[in-house]
């Protein structure tokens, strides 16, 4: 810590917060703003100012449960090593305009006339490292209720066992000060339920670090009653498993089972696969909760444009990627992105800081050409692209559509959206597909074409073919880089040109490359599998598959299971003159008349 | 006879295409397109590279299609047989007669010698709207920024920062540490917090 604060290519803004993000890699814009700390770098540390401050509030960093004065230091090794001034409670800043520390600090080191100011920096690259926030679990178990003050969260045992902590590193029951005999802990509050509120996910955490924290109590007071109320110990880390050994050598007591608190701290647990027979009560002097945790990830996610996952973390590009979101120059490390121990954490800013360091090897950041372009010519401006583009490469300007090249992934999403035909991925266009379709339906008697995205299907179909799977010759594959570059002007196309069968493939919901754009593939095949239902077509001659590049076997499945659909000559003829009627694609001109 | 000087190269892999695709067969089927050159070959990611490129000068080819593997595999490489050649390495389409032919449908031959040709000749229609192109350049600016100073953006700005870069670290709080300095002790080792 101390290493950051004096190191020379660090600068070092603390109580300040990004307010917005511009730009792409290489060439970011980010608003910062900062709040003024009201102490200056003059400022010694001496602590003169802390006597003679008179106003006392609650002490965050000791989970509230110990007071700080107005002026303070979260802690003595705090980094940067000034102290902070807390405005909020500080009665300088009131009608009283006290000035006792002002007057006490012979540095000068206090100016109350500092402001918040805001500031734009350029950057080339961003690291997303906000972690998390303890779940909070006021209501359950008795918790925050006046009845059971003996119950507190781990993190608040955290601060207790500290020597620095608001105890100096006594246990007590908060209801009497005294030292407890016997201590619950109970896992997973608020981890791994379904409930409301309640977080889905394993914490990961909190096995490991309850473990930790009866080997510490058991080594101080070997005599003190150590039960583990829990959902299975999960201590799969390095050495953790040892860890857990040595706990149940020393007498912690562990119980597979949730306990119910009553009146007196007693906890009353059932054997769940007996049908919640009784198993034991007990009382207990103090209970810690073994709290989740909840990632900051929503405003980093709105600020940065990145996308969560189901459970609100960052989610990665690909799992091979695990630091890289999928806007290029933008990492994480972290707890932001699920959770993680401090080895991890550590683990993941030494892979986010390869990938920035990479970057800075060179003057210039090379990116692929494959991109979206707009035809000046044919757009009107209408910003439906702009919508759809879920890494926000599109913005109307002087009412046409502009395409930050470098944030352009080349998915082909946008092509689908325009009704002008104003829009096409260089070197995918929809003509290049369609003129691909033409030549591979000369004779569409049988054939069954394959659209395939690059990352997933296209590679599922390489590796069947590795694999030496044999399926029928009919099939034809056209490539795409996501699924979603499929539109459906190019599916009623292919079927015009009297092509019998028609499969769109691309990854599992979840491993798209881009996103999760396979999503957008997904509503649009029903969308036209329903169209075809209306007009009397047989829908299932229009498949959607997800392949994985891993599933060759599933490919050969799939095209096995369209080549049993039977399509007679009849039905090819009538869908034939159905698309083949002209679509309903504007042209620009076409509307200004 | 069309105006692009468009070359197709034909490889065989050894045996794992022309085991069981007739290549000859395929050749004489594109000989008769517009095509300004057939050309075939046992290696073309090896040995073929120089004959692509002696083929792209002589003949004056400003696009080509490789017919050989998976473009997943070799892409890259004839890209850059191209960029040597003296053509835009985008001018450039492969492909796939070997994992999406031969190799599954090793006991039709007739019919993978077919389905060969009709690969190719969709290779040729999609090579024809090929427009060159330059990847995308932006500058650099050796400058990161790491948002929150935990031990996470801790570790990452001083990673960095001894690699010789420079690092914005902005901290919402006071002080950065993060929920790392409010652990007593960290598991497995019961360390101090770093």
């Amino acid at each position: 810590m101390v290493d950051v604060g004096r190191h020379p290519n660090i600068e070092l803004l603390t109580l300040s917060e990004v307010v917005e993000v511009n730009g792409y890699l290489g060439n970011f814009e980010v608003t910062l703003r900062k709040h003024p700390r009201y102490v200056t770098e003059d400022c010694t540390f001496c602590g003169d100012c802390l006597e003679r401050c008179h106003i006392f509030t609650e002490d965050e960093f000791n989970e509230n449960r110990a007071l700080r004065k107005a002026i303070y230091t979260p802690f003595l090794q705090s980094v940067p090593r000034q102290y902070v001034i807390d405005d909020k409670v500080c009665i300088h800043f009131s009608e009283e305009a006290c000035q006792r520390c002002v007057e006490d600090c012979k540095k000068h080191a206090i100016d109350f006339s500092q402001v918040v100011e805001e500031e734009t920096v350029h950057v080339g690259t961003i690291i997303a490292a906000t972690g998390i926030k303890p779940y909070d679990p006021t209501g359950l178990y008795g918790y925050g209720d006046s009845r059971f003050p003996d119950v507190i969260t781990s993190m608040e045992l955290e601060r207790m066992m500290s020597p620095e902590g608001p105890t100096k590193g006594e246990i007590i029951r908060p209801s009497t000060g005294q030292a407890p005999s016997s201590v619950a802990f109970i896992q997973c509050v608020g981890s791994r339920s379904e409930k409301e509120g309640q977080l889905a996910y394993c914490s990961k955490l909190c096995c490991p670090n309850t473990v930790k924290n009866t080997l510490l109590l058991k080594e101080r007071f070997p005599e003190l009653e150590t039960y583990v109320f829990h959902n299975g110990i999960r201590t799969s880390g390095k050495r953790q498993e040892r860890m857990f050994r040595e706990a149940r050598k020393d007498g912690v007591v562990f119980v597979n089972s949730f306990p119910k608190i009553t009146q007196g701290q007693v906890l009353t647990f059932f054997d769940p696969l007996v049908d919640q027979q009784l198993l034991m009560r007990k009382d207990f002097d103090l209970v810690v909760l073994a709290i989740g945790i909840v990632p900051t990830s929503k405003e980093m996610s709105q600020l940065l444009g990145v996308p969560l996952d189901k459970r609100g973390f960052i989610k990665e590009e690909n799992q091979l990627s695990p630091t890289s979101t999928p806007t290029n120059g933008i990492y994480f490390a972290g707890a932001v992105g699920s959770p993680s121990d401090i080895k991890q954490c550590i683990e993941q800013a030494g892979n986010a800081a390869m990938q920035v360091s990479k970057h800075f090897q060179r003057d210039t950041a090379e990116l692929s050409p494959i991109i979206a372009r707009v035809d000046l010519e044919e757009c009107t401006g209408c910003g439906k692209c702009s919508k759809e583009c879920l890494f926000g490469a599109i913005r109307i300007q002087d009412k046409v559509a502009v395409i930050t090249e470098a944030a352009c992934r080349g998915c082909g999403n946008c092509v689908n959206s325009c009704e002008f035909d104003a829009i096409s991925i260089s070197n995918y266009d929809e003509k290049q597909l369609k003129a691909q379709l033409k030549a591979a339906l000369q004779e569409p008697e049988d054939k069954i074409i394959v659209f395939a995205c690059h990352w997933c299907s296209y590679a599922g179909a390489d590796f069947a073919g590795t694999s030496r799977l044999q399926y029928s010759p009919n099939v034809r594959i056209i490539r795409t880089m996501c699924s979603c570059g499929v539109t459906a002007d190019l599916v009623r196309y292919t079927f015009a040109l009297g092509a019998p069968k028609v499969i769109v493939s691309g990854c599992h919901p979840g491993d798209c490359h881009y996103l999760d754009n396979n999503m957008f593939t997904k509503k649009r095949v029903m969308k036209l599998k329903e169209g075809l239902v209306s007009k009397g077509i047989n829908p299932e001659r229009l498949m959607l598959e997800w392949v994985s590049a891993s599933e060759g076997q599933r490919f050969v499945e799939t095209v096995q299971k369209m080549e049993q659909l039977r399509v007679d000559e009849d039905e090819i003829k009538m869908t034939k003159m159905i698309f083949s009627e002209p679509g309903k694609r504007k042209s620009r001109k076409r509307v200004q008349k | 006879m069309s105006e692009d000087r468009i070359g197709v190269f034909i490889c065989h892999c050894g045996t794992n295409i022309a085991g069981t695709v007739n290549c000859p067969r395929v050749t004489e089927a594109i000989a008769r397109t517009d095509v300004a050159l057939v050309r075939e070959h046992a290696y073309l990611c090896t040995g073929g590279q120089a004959q692509i490129v002696s083929d792209i000068q002589e003949y004056g080819l400003d696009r080509i299609v490789v017919a050989a593997c998976s473009p997943r595999i070799h892409d890259e490489t004839f890209r850059t047989v191209c960029k040597a050649a003296g053509i835009n390495p985008y001018m450039m389409e492969m492909v796939n007669i070997r994992e999406q032919c031969s190799w599954c449908h090793m006991y039709q031959p007739d019919d993978a010698t077919r389905k060969s040709i009709d690969l190719v000749l969709m290779g040729i229609e999609n090579v024809k709207l090929n427009q060159p192109l330059t990847p995308i350049e932006v500058l650099m600016t050796k400058r990161a920024l790491v948002i929150g100073g935990g031990i996470s953006g801790i570790e990452a700005s001083l990673q960095l920062a001894d690699l010789g870069h420079k690092v914005i670290l902005v901290e919402r709080s006071p002080t950065i540490g993060g929920k790392m300095a409010q652990l007593n002790k960290i598991f497995p080792d019961q360390n101090c917090s770093p």
